[in-house]
């Protein structure tokens, strides 16, 4: 951006206060998560040392006591969340992608109603879902099992994929199917073919942003779990103890939770940013 | 007027109960009704029930004395309980504080996003990243910056000379060690929903702009901010509504302390239900912060309609 052309655009302040304001907007942004990552190398002395450190000798005994096999791994925490986000990510693509295909190519009684019912169900508080869930599930025996998170965080997700979905099958021209239907593919094997083919970006899209959210759930994680269920952020919060924080633990617990979410978002921006910014802009 | 083979064929139809006219009426609902399965008894089911739950009496320490109080949770709530209005105070601020705070961030952060030339795609990468790390662990990593020995916002502001304050042991502090950390976490949103605003406003305005005169302020003022104001309203809508319900950060920063200073609804609900039991109060409280939401898209609603947007 040079000479007159700086001020062809919505309003973009000049570059040389640009380049500031964005150098302490990124460094906003990324201290903390590299100030944990540091934390969780660094042994408990060097953590309280004022001032604080910046260069250590690594010290890699937490990763080595989570990631080992000892008492304390908590491989079955990773493993808790690694499995609970993806079936709810499946779960939700089973359930969402039929229903978003019917919102977006047939048209039908109360079709409106039923859409705006499902796009409401977004406006309730979760929270005020918890002490029912909890009499329910006490009831049935199911506390503290992976599939109550499951169909809890699934539940969640269908509403927002579900008008993710519709919107990306609203993109696909109809023609298109129809043109297969005439080529003699019968209805399964258009939407096989066709349909989904064409669809996969939302189909990502959908999934990293649900892959996402249950990743990092913690409220009903918290209250609805207990020994065998427990994923990674609840292990987390119990680091927190009675008298002080294992401050050290805190932070590689905290790394480990960041470093797949970080990945996925890093490597699948572009559909994570549609996921999010969806409705916003039509 | 139908022809005698169509009306046969329309008889024929009628006859059997899964006529292919019949199975293409019926297809769209049998697609949606899974998904309403599960959304009526997860979300739904749990909504309505607790609204009968706020009108009753019941301890889970003491089933056997549950019984019907009409509004009595209610009246108790606004008038009697010593931390309900504490509890509302401290969820209107900061959802007040953090919409405010993230909005200017965000539009400054879109703005510079959007007139970069080069690097865009790795710097929206970088400001996007606290967005994707769970909230817990924003909650715990920043109580450690918090923390009054050992954190580096003390260190820093000792640097420049001030005293320390203890961040997450006092009132205002905790107000805005809790907001801080809440903007942090959600601002890459508000900046993803304005960037993708910009990127799809029509550049021949901004020309038009130009030859017309205008500086870099007018622009923004008169055009650039009037054109992506219907996708702020609708985030900014769900925006609110999601700060009223927080939960994660307050319950790590600082457990809704010192007191309730900084005790969101959500967290209020679980201390009265896994703390006290109290179903019924538990479930009054709920309804409060559902009837909120709703009165806040309400609001955004007619705000939408009003003016078009």
């Amino acid at each position: 951006m040079k000479g007159h052309e700086a001020s062809i655009g919505p309003g973009v302040p000049s570059f040389p206060l640009a380049r500031g304001i964005m150098t302490a907007l990124l460094a906003f942004s990324l201290f903390p998560v590299i100030w944990v990552a540091l934390t969780s190398v660094k042994s408990e002395t060097a953590i309280f040392s004022i001032p604080p450190k910046i260069l250590v000798w690594p010290d890699f005994s937490s990763y080595v006591k989570f990631l080992g096999f000892g008492r304390e791994s908590a491989l079955r925490f990773l493993w808790s969340s690694a499995l609970v986000s993806v079936m709810t990510t499946l779960a939700t693509l089973l359930l969402a992608s039929p229903a978003a295909y019917a919102f977006s190519r047939y048209h039908f009684r109360r079709e409106k109603e039923l859409l705006f019912l499902m796009l409401a169900t977004r406006l309730l508080p979760p929270v005020t879902a918890v002490v029912p869930l909890y009499l329910a599930f006490r009831y049935f025996g199911l506390l503290d099992t992976w599939f109550i998170l499951i169909l809890v965080y699934t539940a969640l997700n269908i509403p927002f994929a579900t008008w993710l979905m519709k919107a990306f099958f609203d993109g696909i021209p109809r023609e298109l199917e129809e043109a297969a239907a005439m080529d003699g593919c019968g209805a399964v094997r258009t939407l096989a073919r066709v349909t989904f083919p064409l669809a996969s970006s939302g189909i990502a899209a959908t999934s990293i942003f649900v892959f996402l959210l249950a990743w990092n759930e913690f409220m009903f994680a918290f209250m609805f779990t207990n020994v065998k269920a427990r994923t990674m952020p609840v292990r987390l919060a119990e680091t927190m103890g009675e008298m002080q924080i294992f401050w050290q633990d805190m932070a590689s617990l905290s790394t480990l939770i960041m470093l797949p979410a970080l990945a996925v978002g890093f490597f699948m921006q572009r559909y994570l940013i549609r996921a999010l910014t969806a409705g916003a802009v039509k | 007027m139908r022809s005698e083979a169509q009306r046969g064929a329309v008889k024929a139809a009628r006859g059997r109960w899964l006529s292919p006219a019949r199975t293409q009426a019926l297809a769209p609902y049998a697609l949606i009704l899974p998904a309403y399965l599960v959304l009526g008894a997860i979300l739904i089911y749990p909504a309505v029930y607790n609204i009968w739950l706020s009108f009753w009496s019941w301890r889970l320490t003491t089933p056997h004395l549950a019984r019907f109080v009409g509004p009595d949770n209610y009246v108790r709530l606004l008038t009697v309980n010593p931390d309900f209005w504490g509890v509302t105070r401290f969820t209107l601020g900061f959802t007040v504080a953090t919409i405010a705070l993230e909005f200017v961030l965000g539009l400054v952060s879109a703005l510079l996003l959007y007139g970069l030339v080069r690097g865009r795609r790795l710097l929206t990468s970088f400001l996007l990243t606290p967005y994707m790390v769970a909230p817990i662990a924003v909650g715990l990593g920043w109580r450690l910056m918090w923390d009054r020995d050992i954190g580096v916002v003390n260190f820093a502001i000792g640097v420049i000379g001030l005293a320390k304050v203890n961040w997450l042991a006092e009132t205002w502090p905790a107000f805005w060690a809790v907001v801080l950390t809440e903007v942090w976490r959600s601002t890459p949103f508000v900046t993803m929903i304005l960037l993708a605003g910009l990127t799809a406003l029509p550049n021949d305005v901004f020309e038009a702009a130009h030859v017309d005169g205008a500086n870099r302020w007018q622009t923004f003022r008169r055009i650039t901010f009037p054109l992506i104001l219907p996708p702020l309203v609708v985030s900014l809508m769900f925006q609110t509504i999601f700060k009223l319900r927080v939960f994660d950060i307050p319950y790590i920063l600082t457990e809704g302390g010192p007191g309730t200073s900084t005790m969101p609804y959500g967290l209020f609900i679980q201390r009265i239900y896994f703390r006290y039991f109290d179903v019924g109060n538990a479930a009054a409280v709920s309804v409060v912060l559902l009837l909120l939401g709703g009165v806040i898209a309400f609001f955004y609603l007619r705000l939408v309609r009003e003016r078009d947007i």
